[in-house]
């Protein structure tokens, strides 16, 4: 009856099929939108904002947690806790934060807001002077996922703390089952003075917030003022301190300005002890803050707080650098062009579509780091960035975009973007003693 | 095609297997956006805009093997939501090309004619002819008895024929 219009639709559905596809274009958007519903579509509802100059965040998510080994003592322990086997699952790639567990520095909390069906408890936390770690739970009828977004921590009035950030996140792992319980992160530049806080957040639209208070004080970091200049390469690194907390150590370090190179990410820095035991990078969270034309870099390791060692040394082997009259990037965005990259070519296949930048990095080792940094434009105006995507296709070569606020066609060409992750290292052997 | 399992893990929320889902299906999502925008930048911009919906509520998928037609579903929405904000629909010489078709006019033509159709007629039209849907399966996606949909269908067609013969007469005067 309606064969006519019949064979006309599988007509224009055979014409669809035939339609050209931009294979990349699409994983482009997928990515995007998937950041944008991760990150929350209105974030930074109090105006946080740390410019990548100022901080340098990198946040690596939760891997897959199969089984973890604890000792019978321990195990005792955590079994003794509700939810706590849970907790050590999320934490068990962070060596300090196990210890603080371990060592009973842990507080439980346990208060709740209820709204619509959907309960949600904050259980405990591990906390220092600068830094408050944060476990929840939750249980709802029928949400299964819980995705938090905006989340702040304010003193009892809702101020918020000195300039901070925070990560959170939950659910991420686990095979089969589905899991109520998730953590998060606050890092404050300053030590905080209340013990009374305000955590808000939004879940599905809705706001909530749940007061706590801190009932046991929290221990006081250890200073090691180190002083001392490491040299790989021929780069001179000034470790000024290393501050250990409970959640996390900081290494801060300065750079050589006389150094010939851009120093700009210390991957293999780590403490070892006189047994040779060694703390590391940290593996889910914050690693590290400052970008390269900062004067001082900080990065966080695994922390040793709840070990007292005879001695302990700062030690690596590897850090990821740039001649510097090479460590950016200069593009011609009107013809689509890379006109100046570090030596190696590295760096092809240049894309610019409406506000997005994409091109393909090419790495002879391993590469996760996201190389787009501060980007301005001939004027000297600034870019600011909306996303970041990376993919990758084949081992070793990635694909890594960046959004702006704008459409590209709105500033002047040519734009240089600033490099701060690149795969290219200078080796060597550096220990500093710190203890 | 896409395991039963890596779906199960996206809905509870594993992030790695929704990324593995929607690029399994995002040829399936441009196509319908394309037939609903015609215009290669907006269907990027819907594929984006999916992948956010779906990311919010793929929770609440409750059977795995509905997942196709439950993004395409979502994709549907978008496109009717933008096509009202349209109201008028302009067919550029961008689109034509980007739709590579050998005979443009027939294109142009069932274009037009499914922007003139109700949402729900456009709906059944693209889930059955670009997506190969069989009608029990469309009255699962939309939770309608297979009957309802039969009418649908029929009405649907009735109307695009309408539409057809209608632009056909005044081209013969």
């Amino acid at each position: 009856m309606f064969d006519r219009e019949e064979e006309k639709l599988k007509e224009f559905g055979r014409s669809l099929d035939k339609t050209p596809i931009s294979e990349d274009e699409l994983d482009a958007a997928i990515m995007k939108g998937f950041l944008q519903a991760k990150e929350g579509k209105k974030r930074n509802r109090r105006g946080i904002k740390w410019g990548l100059s100022v901080a340098l965040v990198a946040i690596v998510l939760l891997a897959f947690v199969t089984s973890i080994r604890v000792s019978p003592v321990f195990a005792a322990y955590v079994s003794n806790i509700p939810g706590m086997e849970k907790i050590v699952e999320m934490i068990s790639n962070d060596k300090g934060m196990m210890m603080a567990i371990e060592n009973d520095y842990y507080q439980e909390i346990g208060e709740y807001v209820e709204k619509d069906g959907l309960r949600i408890t904050i259980d405990g936390v591990i906390a220092d002077e600068q830094g408050i770690v944060l476990f929840y739970s939750w249980d709802s009828k029928k949400k299964l996922n819980l995705a938090i977004e905006n989340a702040d921590l304010t003193d009892r009035t809702g101020e918020n703390f000195d300039n901070g950030v925070s990560s959170y996140y939950g659910t991420y792992y686990g095979d089969d089952e589905v899991t109520k319980q998730g953590m998060m992160e606050f890092y404050f530049q300053t030590p905080y003075h209340e013990n009374e806080f305000l955590l808000s957040f939004e879940a599905y639209g809705e706001e909530y917030s749940i007061p706590f208070s801190l009932d046991e004080t929290v221990k006081t970091k250890k200073v090691y003022e180190v002083n001392e200049t490491a040299e790989i390469d021929g780069q001179k690194i000034h470790v000024t301190t290393v501050e250990v907390y409970p959640t996390r150590v900081a290494v801060h370090v300065e750079a050589d300005p006389d150094n010939t190179k851009q120093l700009l990410d210390f991957e293999d820095l780590r403490l070892v002890d006189e047994t040779g035991e060694t703390w590391g990078a940290i593996a889910n969270g914050f690693s590290a803050s400052g970008g390269p034309s900062d004067k001082e870099k900080v990065i966080y390791l695994q922390s040793n707080y709840f070990h007292e060692p005879e001695e302990l040394y700062l030690v690596f082997n590897r850090i990821q650098a740039l001649d510097k009259e090479e460590a950016y990037l200069v593009i011609d965005t009107e013809k689509e062009e890379i006109l100046k990259q570090p030596k190696g070519n590295k760096l092809r296949n240049l894309k610019i579509k409406k506000d997005t930048l994409s091109l393909d990095v090419h790495a002879d080792n391993e590469f996760n780091g996201h190389i787009f940094g501060e980007t301005k434009d001939t004027d000297g105006k600034i870019l600011e960035s909306s996303s970041f995507f990376t993919t990758s296709r084949e081992i070793n070569v990635s694909k890594m975009g960046v959004s702006y606020e704008k459409n590209l066609d709105q500033y002047q060409s040519p734009i240089i973007i600033e490099l701060v992750f690149y795969p290219e290292w200078i080796d060597g052997e550096a220990k500093v003693r710190i203890k | 095609m896409i395991e039963n399992t890596v779906i199960k893990r996206a809905i509870k929320g594993d992030d790695t297997a929704f990324l593995q889902v929607m690029k399994a299906y995002k040829v399936d999502l441009y196509k319908t956006a394309i037939a609903y925008l015609k215009n290669e930048h907006e269907a990027m911009e819907a594929i984006q805009e999916v992948t956010f919906r779906a990311y919010k509520k793929i929770h609440t998928l409750r059977e795995p093997s509905y997942m196709k037609t439950w993004l395409i579903r979502i994709m549907i929405n978008y496109c009717n939501d933008q096509l009202k904000l349209k109201k008028r629909i302009i067919v550029s010489e961008e689109q034509i090309h980007s739709l590579g078709a050998t005979d443009n006019h027939t294109v142009m033509e069932i274009q037009d004619a499914m922007g003139q159709l109700d949402d729900t007629s456009r709906e059944v039209l693209t889930l059955m002819y670009f997506h190969g849907l069989k009608i029990k399966e469309i009255a699962v996606v939309m939770g309608r008895p297979e009957g309802t949909v039969k009418t649908w269908l029929n009405k649907a067609l009735n109307k695009f024929r309408d539409i057809l013969e209608e632009k056909g007469g005044e081209l013969n005067v």
